[in-house]
């Protein structure tokens, strides 16, 4: 499929400040692409260099293969849901929705009649004729997004669109907003610093640090194949161990952690015996064994004791320490034939099993401090 | 919202030890704040009715007892010529002060509001000088100004005299209201395709429109009234309260108090129609929700 955004090497400094440093990334038409990362990392930055509110001090920008980069804002065919959506305070919603239309010199007629079907579509008829200071902010979002949607933008630019709804209906506007791009198959990006949004909505995802790009991929590409140990930590939770190399043995690179050992599956490079390296492992990859319970040779099973427990609704996270610098967590499932009251108490010690493919093992652990979030 | 509201009112309502004192079931704190509300009210407006009263009455001295009921204070006010033309000199001072004020002051705000250069804040100091200094310094300083230029002194130079007073006037009101104004609405118009002139006209002015209309509104009141600036300024022509101030050194005639209670009630009128297009259109529409 064709890119239909493109951005060459493009740099951007506020002052002083290096808001984005050298970032190419390319969008496929049609795609739900999300740039991820926490605030002031550049993300919002390289959106507004999309929709061109931002004039890139290098590199150029290209939609439908078309450089855009001098173009202002009104010649590019995007359209942008702003954060808090700035809808205009002193038109109706009718007249927000309709005004694309008016300034591209529609008829009155015509707009009427596309605004009257936008506003079917969001179910908003009966506020027509109210201003956003009087809806709520779930419409006012609804009202933002058929007034960014009526122009047919070739690309849906979206400024952290959940950032004003609560966490209810936040869930709620990520399946409809994933279900309106499968419908109309239009290009959307999205910014964000919400890891779970990102995940459920996007089909590829960019994660932004400090400027730059440091992965793009798909949510389980990125989930499962973190590129470093920030994006392990960023996208979900992770165990981040410093480990020592022991040997290596036909694809298994052996590391000792504290008394235990824990192997991780060769992918690539592998580290020289005696360098310290990064272990990243999901909590709800360790599994929590019944004292007799026998692993394949190939597992890592893993000793510890229990520290504290977690209880969170449908699952519990028990944090084990298993004699390394930072304590292990566990996501341990809670089902039906299983509840919280069965599982072992603080200061028993058990045994877990991982498998080593679900070990990612980080060479250089010189740029980040290993962290774990709860 | 309305649930919140009730809620605050009951809470208040069963703590009338708090701040609502009462006795004998009369509400005491309502009751104090009434009297002085009207004493207020009052001494405000005791002058005025006063004004207005004598406009009305027969005796040509302006004192007590009232003598009668008349209209002909206002017939000698309408038919008296130089009143009229001192009248029609102030309207149109004030309005050509007005023009001149948003000429300069408004591009003055976006410009203070928008654009870094170098001496910026000295040059909003600047601005907002000529509002503190005294008419009567303003008034000489032009003075001297256009007698230095050979400019003869006419209706004009009080026009712009009053220009540069006022000037600030529009300034503050017009960057005041840019400072809280949200620049995403208008980066939202130019996203869907809205050409900076049309942002401006579509957006931007029906946003700000109210600090313009106000401003203007003050400027217009001011000038209208406006001494000091004017005694220096006009030429032969007479403004009207210069009018009234040359006139009531022989002692206040009821055709004064006429057209100051006309006076009054143009201005209520005009306050009437502010507060009618300055209402804020998302208020107006109502709360509902």
């Amino acid at each position: 499929m064709a890119n239909i955004v493109e951005i060459h090497n493009v740099s951007k400094t506020f002052g002083s400040v290096r808001a984005v440093e050298d970032v190419s990334l390319e969008i496929e038409e049609g795609e739900f692409m999300t740039i991820l990362g926490p605030s002031g990392c550049g993300k919002t930055t390289t959106l507004r260099m999309i929709g061109g509110f931002e004039y890139p001090d290098r590199g150029r920008v290209l939609l439908g293969g078309e450089d855009v980069t001098d173009l202002p804002p009104y010649k590019r065919p995007v359209n942008m849901m702003f954060q808090d959506f700035a809808l205009f305070p002193h038109m109706t919603v009718a007249q927000n929705i309709g005004y694309g239309l008016h300034i591209a010199g529609l008829s009155k007629s015509d707009t009427a009649k596309q605004v009257d079907e936008a506003l079917r579509t969001i179910e908003l008829s009966h506020k027509a004729a109210s201003r956003p200071a009087e809806l709520s902010i779930g419409q006012k979002q609804r009202v933002a997004l058929a007034r960014a949607l009526v122009r047919r933008p070739q690309v849906l630019l979206l400024d952290e669109p959940m950032s004003a709804l609560d966490a209810q209906l936040r869930g709620a506007m990520q399946v409809e907003l994933k279900h309106l791009h499968e419908q109309i198959g239009l290009t959307f990006i999205m910014v964000t610093h919400d890891q779970t949004e990102a995940l459920v909505m996007s089909d590829r995802v960019t994660v932004m640090d400090q400027g730059e790009i440091v992965q793009i991929g798909t949510p389980t590409e990125l989930y499962d194949h973190p590129a470093s140990p920030y994006v392990a930590n960023f996208l979900g939770t992770s165990n981040i161990l410093v480990a020592t190399v022991r040997e290596i043995i036909s694809g298994t690179i052996v590391t000792d952690y504290g008394p235990n050992m824990i192997r991780a599956a060769a992918t690539g490079k592998t580290p020289a015996v005696g360098a310290r390296v990064m272990l990243s492992i999901r909590p709800e990859k360790l599994r929590l064994l019944a004292q007799d319970a026998i692993v394949p040779e190939d597992v890592n099973r893993l000793e510890g004791v229990i520290s504290e427990q977690f209880f969170h609704g449908d699952s519990v996270r028990l944090s084990l320490d298993i004699g390394g610098d930072t304590p292990l967590v566990i996501h341990h499932q809670l089902s039906s034939s299983q509840g919280q009251g069965e599982l072992p108490p603080a200061g028993q010690t058990v045994n877990i099993a991982v498998d080593p493919s679900s070990v990612t093992l980080f060479e250089d652990i010189a740029d980040h401090e290993p962290e774990y979030r709860a | 919202m309305a649930i919140q509201q009730a809620q605050i009112a009951n809470v208040r309502r069963e703590t009338p030890n708090g701040w609502h004192f009462k006795w004998a079931g009369f509400d005491i704190t309502g009751r104090a704040l009434a009297v002085a509300a009207g004493c207020v009210l009052a001494f405000l407006y005791i002058p005025i009715v006063t004004l207005i009263v004598f406009s009305f009455n027969s005796n040509p001295i302006t004192r007590l007892p009232l003598t009668g009921w008349t209209f002909d204070w206002y017939e000698k006010a309408f038919t008296n010529s130089n009143l009229l033309a001192a009248l029609g000199n102030s309207l149109l001072i004030a309005a050509a002060a007005v023009v001149i004020c948003l000429a300069i002051g408004v591009p003055t705000a976006f410009a203070l509001d928008r654009y870094q250069f170098p001496g910026k804040v000295f040059f909003r100091r600047l601005v907002l000088l000529p509002i503190t200094l005294p008419g009567l310094i303003t008034g000489i300083s032009m003075l001297n100004f256009f007698s230095m230029m050979d400019v003869s002194l006419s209706l004009l130079t009080v026009m712009v005299g009053h220009g540069t007073a006022l000037t600030a006037i529009v300034v503050t009101n017009v960057y005041a209201r840019l400072q809280r104004f949200d620049r995403r609405i208008e980066e939202a118009s130019s996203d869907l395709g809205a050409r900076p002139w049309q942002t401006f006209i579509k957006v931007t002015l029906p946003n700000i429109r109210n600090a313009i209309i106000g401003s203007s509104l003050i400027s217009f009141t001011l000038s209208f009234d406006e001494i000091p600036v004017t005694f220096f300024l006009t030429g032969r022509d007479n403004t009207l309260p210069m009018y009234i101030w040359s006139t009531i050194r022989r002692g206040i005639t009821p055709e004064i108090n006429a057209i100051g209670s006309v006076i009054v009630g143009v201005s209520i009128i005009l306050l009437l129609v502010s507060v009618f297009i300055m209402s804020d259109p998302v208020k107006k529409a109502g709360t509902g929700r």
